[in-house]
């Protein structure tokens, strides 16, 4: 299929493009109104506006993937589309023939919805930058075991290749680490027993007090109540002694009897008597979607009762949850004697959040700019998070599949709620964070692509495509997402979860409502004002070293006595 | 402030008594109580911490149903303290309701703290003496503004306050009025509180405020249309003028039936009247009751819900709003306005001192902000004794009037971080001290009721207690010459813009505050870049 065979009309003229922006001057929302000519390309609806002696000529550029919902509204004086954007845009296209309008529509549905991934973006954005291998191979993990494990002899953990060709488990990574004493063929038999072959590994170890995180997704106990000796061993194993291992299940004690009718179920107390079960709810991608849909209705319509729509959202009700059930982990493995097991059904989504918030609260390094991408290279991507199906459509829209769910979307809420109660211990901003949404839904970069490491091998993304690391390593570029303010805290974090100190995040769900200036330019005085204060340092450093040189001259010569000193 | 309990006068001390953790009911710790005659100490047995509480901001005492513990009993404080004491004895708990009821609303004002010997203020402010104190004078202000000139000039009319108690002793008036038709606009108004400047904008275009006319279902007053007639010829940039009744247009009409109400529209010339719709002080007083359950109720999980019900941010909204209104009016339509309300000194101080702070820079400054308050709070009789309730007097005259506009400045800072010379803590301290009684600034209800009481004499003042603690209290922020802090401000007043005041309403729950304020890091950072700057000073001296 080529991009121009959905494309039946390239360029219409006397358009009329609406779009809401900020007046600066008057700190209000006006409609903008333009007049021109649009345009369509294979990966681009392009505006251009008339050209006019007043005004200068002006360009929008939407990306096709970036479209997350079209509305024609056709009558007899009016041919209009309006295109939601999935980062919550909102354009009014004036057509001037309902067959324009009609024909572009048809075009736009299906070049917003191409499903095929090698015609993404990213393919076609080979000349951005160059390919950097190195930035495609950030994430190894022989250094995270050396990070865990810095004495290899006396872990008891090792790598185990068993997944090299993707077989065993094709969602995850060709390398994971798992306890010493178990081999291979029992791993093998422990993924038989697991939905989609996720048997447990290893996701974070606690050096400081050797307790540690293990991820899976659930067991296929069965209605005829199946056990797996291998997989009972796994856990017997990685226990040491003096620790109380808890299974932490995801997902409501209620549902457990249909989620056995169904073939899955849960670790049972006969079999893994070491292993305490705890079962807390989290909203499923799917209801969590509903949930996302419900907060950005919230603030693009916001009109009456603005904080009851925003609770009935449940957003956040679900990011209280979330920091809630990782603060109880962290809690339980840095003061107590815990390590844990977590997954819910298939260990793809709220597994991946909850165990990885629990390390951003334990793990300083996670809080580095390096250690963040680490760890959603860990525990997202090579963890097999499915981006490709979570983020086909954002706030406006749905597949009919209903594949659709933003929990990454909602860890990232989680860390910028930990970056504003902990403004000097992340060094990454929230601007970072917004740059990682943005490259989400719709990107030049290959990182995101497709639904996990198999997938984005077989389409060669590292050797077809940029990794979004390397924009971000971009000398230019990583100066925007450094927090200035950042200082080295080697302590585990307690964040608050009343929802009172909690907040919206206004800067990403309400960016196209409110004036961001009076906001930027207070971040440019924050660093003016670190500046200020290293130049003042580096100032009395080398006037005291000046004075250190004098009183040792004075000395030297005779005219100060050193016993003075 | 900490004091030392050996110098305390303490009348009892009560023992085994339980402090409950107020978001976990489960952690208790164990301490004494002492009562002294200024405040109830708790200190805890084994942290040894201390908790000072002043008897006057105490805000209810509340004995709750007996546990098997003893006879709990909830203090909540005017600055938003909650404390859950579980006292063995029975007896100990009836003398501390005792004591507290006695002690924590005199019945007069000498009675008040701020008339009591107070070594550690005498200690910390001796350089600046009582008699010597900042006192504010209103004519600077307007010379300021460039008054008195040929539009306006100042009376003293109301020298001895003979036409209207509740104003200040000199007032600006258009300069064309004879004095006749002032004293006749006087009684015309609702307790005399006649239509006088507030504040003149560079365009010409004037605030004034008053209270509303005693114009019953038809009743008129001649020199009061003639009154609005020379306000409005004072500004040549504009044909009419605006007045704005503050209050729902309901309310204004309830008021008809005795005797009061709102202007007749036929009978003034070229003036546009316009209802905005601020509720009363008795719907704000609820609605902060209901605000201070729901920040309370920490493990509720429909905060936001709860919050919704409180209408509290509707009401901060309404006042923006209104405050947005006087703005655009007077600097984008260079028309003036006269604002009132009933009395004219709760709604109409709120509005016109928020509208004056964003539209005058100088008011964002923390001499400015002071100037504002006495002026349109102290000076022009917004009642804080009784709408701060310092005396056992009516309780429903208590309102969080001035705490509003207080908060209604803290929304404008989230918005504008660089505009304001004085930061978030300003305000808190602020409002702890409008209810503390410590210092004699916001006691009284009018300028006359301070002078008689010999507050200036008397007691300290609050702002010279400010200005030693001034490092505190600066904004690291502020840049001076900005777009934000050198013209009018535009707050967005949509209602996502509003946020719930955690640092106030949870002031003192660790629990839900967080961890690492970046405000306190940034005031910190430039207190040490400012140390460093002078240490290397003296470096470069020595060298």
């Amino acid at each position: 299929m080529d991009f121009m065979d959905l494309i039946e009309m390239p360029r219409v003229d006397h358009v009329k493009v609406y779009r809401q922006i900020q007046n600066y001057e008057l700190n209000q929302l006006v409609t903008q109104k333009l007049f021109g000519s649009l345009n369509l390309t294979s990966h681009h609806l392009i505006f251009i506006t008339q050209t006019d002696l007043q005004k200068p000529r002006e360009e929008i550029w939407i990306v096709h993937s970036s479209i997350d919902s079209l509305e024609k509204n056709v009558t007899e004086a009016k041919f209009q589309l309006m295109i939601k954007c999935k980062n919550f845009q909102i354009y009014f296209v004036d057509f001037p023939t309902a067959y324009c309008c009609n024909s572009i529509h048809k075009s736009l549905e299906s070049l917003s919805n191409l499903t095929t991934e090698n015609m993404k973006l990213p393919f076609f954005c080979q000349t951005i930058s160059k390919i950097n291998q190195e930035d495609w191979n950030f994430y190894s993990i022989e250094k995270s075991y050396k990070r865990f494990f810095p004495n290899e002899d006396s872990s008891e953990w090792r790598i185990s290749e068993i997944n090299n060709d993707f077989k065993i488990s094709p969602s995850y990574p060709k390398k994971v680490i798992v306890p010493k004493n178990i081999d291979d063929q029992a791993l093998i038999k422990s993924s038989q027993f697991r939905s989609m072959g996720r048997f447990p590994i290893l996701s974070y170890y606690h050096k400081k007090t050797n307790s540690f995180i293990l991820r899976s997704s659930q067991p296929l106990l069965g209605s005829n109540n199946k056990r797996c000796k291998e997989d009972e061993l796994i856990l017997k194993c990685a226990l040491p002694k003096g620790k109380q291992g808890y299974v932490y299940d995801l997902r409501d004690a209620s549902i457990l009897k249909t989620a056995v009718s169904k073939g899955g179920g849960y670790e049972t107390e006969v079999n893994y008597p070491l292993w305490k079960r705890i079962n807390k709810h989290m909203d499923r991608f799917d209801q969590l979607h509903i949930s996302y849909s419900k907060l950005i209705d919230a603030c693009v319509n916001s009109s009456t009762q603005f904080f009851y729509k925003l609770d009935t959202s449940a957003w956040f009700y679900n990011i209280r949850q979330a920091l809630y059930l990782s603060f109880l982990i962290a809690d339980e493995i840095h003061n107590k004697n815990g390590c844990f097991l977590i997954h819910g059904w298939d260990g793809l989504d709220n597994t991946l959040l909850i165990s990885s918030l629990a390390q951003i609260l334990l793990d300083p390094e996670s809080r580095t700019l390096d250690g963040f991408i680490d760890l959603i290279e860990r525990e997202w991507l090579h963890a097999g998070h499915p981006f490709s199906k979570r983020y086909f459509k954002s706030a406006f829209g749905i597949t009919p599949q209903k594949q659709e769910g933003p929990v990454f979307v909602l860890f990232l809420d989680c860390v910028r709620q930990l970056c504003e109660q902990f403004c000097l211990s992340f060094e990454f901003n929230e601007d970072f964070l917004i740059m990682l949404f943005d490259n989400l839904y719709t990107s030049e970069y290959g990182t995101f692509l497709g639904n996990n490491q198999n997938e984005r091998e077989q389409l060669l993304v590292s050797s077809r495509t940029v990794s979004l690391w390397t924009y971000v390593k971009n000398e230019e570029n990583i100066k925007k997402f450094i927090n200035p303010l950042y200082k080295i805290n080697d302590d585990v974090i307690w964040p608050s979860i009343f929802t009172q100190s909690l907040s919206l995040w206004s800067n990403l769900f309400l960016r196209f409502q409110i004036n961001s200036k009076p906001n930027d330019e207070a971040k440019k005085e924050i660093v003016k004002l670190v500046e200020t204060n290293l130049q003042v340092k580096i100032k009395v450093e080398k006037l005291r070293n000046e004075l250190l040189e004098l009183q040792k001259e004075a000395i030297d010569a005779g005219v100060l006595n050193s016993e003075n000193y | 402030m900490k004091l030392d309990l050996e110098e305390s006068n303490v009348i009892t001390k009560i023992e085994n008594v339980q402090l409950e953790d107020r978001s976990n009911s489960k952690i208790k710790t164990a301490g004494l109580l002492y009562l002294t005659i200024s405040h109830l100490v708790f200190i805890e047995t084994n942290s040894k911490r201390e908790i000072w509480i002043y008897y006057s901001l105490i805000n209810s005492i509340e004995k709750l149903p007996l546990s098997i513990n003893g006879s709990p009993i909830l203090i909540r404080t005017k600055h938003f303290l909650n404390c859950l004491f579980i006292i063995s004895k029975e007896r100990d708990c009836q003398t501390l309701v005792q004591v507290l009821n006695q002690y924590s609303r005199p019945t007069k004002y000498h009675e008040l703290l701020c008339f009591r010997e107070n070594s550690h203020l005498k200690k910390l402010l001796d350089s600046t003496h009582k008699n010597n104190q900042q006192i504010y004078h209103l004519e600077s202000e307007y010379a300021r503004m460039g008054l008195p000139n040929n539009k306006w000039t100042m009376t003293n009319l109301n020298s001895d306050y003979q036409i209207c108690d509740t104003y200040p002793n000199v007032l600006f008036v258009p300069a064309s009025v004879e004095d006749k038709i002032l004293q006749s606009s006087a009684n015309f108004r609702s307790r005399g509180r006649l239509p006088v400047l507030s504040y003149l904008h560079p365009n010409g275009a004037s605030l004034t405020r008053c209270s509303q006319p005693l114009s019953g279902f038809n009743g008129r007053c001649d020199e009061d249309e003639q009154l609005l007639q020379h306000i409005l010829m004072t500004n040549e940039n504009s044909k009419f003028m605006y007045v704005v009744d503050t209050r729902p247009k309901i309310n204004a009409m309830a008021n008809k039936a005795q005797g009061k109400g709102y202007e007749n529209e036929t009978n003034y010339k070229n003036i546009q009247f316009h209802f905005i719709g601020i509720e009363n002080i008795h719907v704000m007083r609820n609605s902060l009751d209901k605000l201070v359950k729901c920040a309370d109720s920490s493990s509720n999980s429909s905060f936001l819900t709860e919050l919704e019900k409180t209408e509290w941010l509707k009401h901060i909204k309404a006042i923006i709003d209104t405050s947005v209104f006087l703005v655009e009016a007077i600097n984008d339509q260079n028309t003036s306005v006269l604002v009132h309300c009933s009395d004219g000194w709760d709604r109409t101080a709120q509005t016109c001192a928020l509208a004056s702070l964003l539209l005058d820079p100088y008011y964002r400054s923390i001499h400015g902000f002071q100037v504002l308050i006495e002026k349109e709070w102290l000076l022009f009789g917004h009642k804080f004794s009784h709408r701060c309730g310092h005396l056992f007097e009516n309780d429903k005259e208590i309102s969080p009037i001035f705490s509003q506009f207080l908060e209604c400045v803290w929304q404008l800072q989230l918005q504008f971080p660089c505009a304001f010379e004085f930061n978030e803590t300003y305000l808190i301290k602020l409002h702890e001290h409008v209810y503390s009684c410590q210092f004699g600034t916001f006691i009284g209800n009018c300028q006359k009721e301070r002078n008689d009481l010999k507050i200036n004499e008397l007691t300290y003042s609050l702002w010279d207690y400010f200005q030693s603690k001034i490092y505190d209290f600066i904004n690291p922020l502020y840049i001076p010459n900005s777009v934000y802090s050198n013209s009018v401000l535009r707050p967005d007043t949509r209602i996502f813009s509003f946020k719930f005041w955690r640092s106030l309403y949870n002031r003192f729950d660790s629990t839900i505050n967080h961890s690492e304020k970046l405000i306190d890091s940034l005031s910190m950072l430039s207190y040490n870049t400012s140390s460093l700057q002078e240490y290397s000073k003296l470096l470069e001296k020595v060298n």
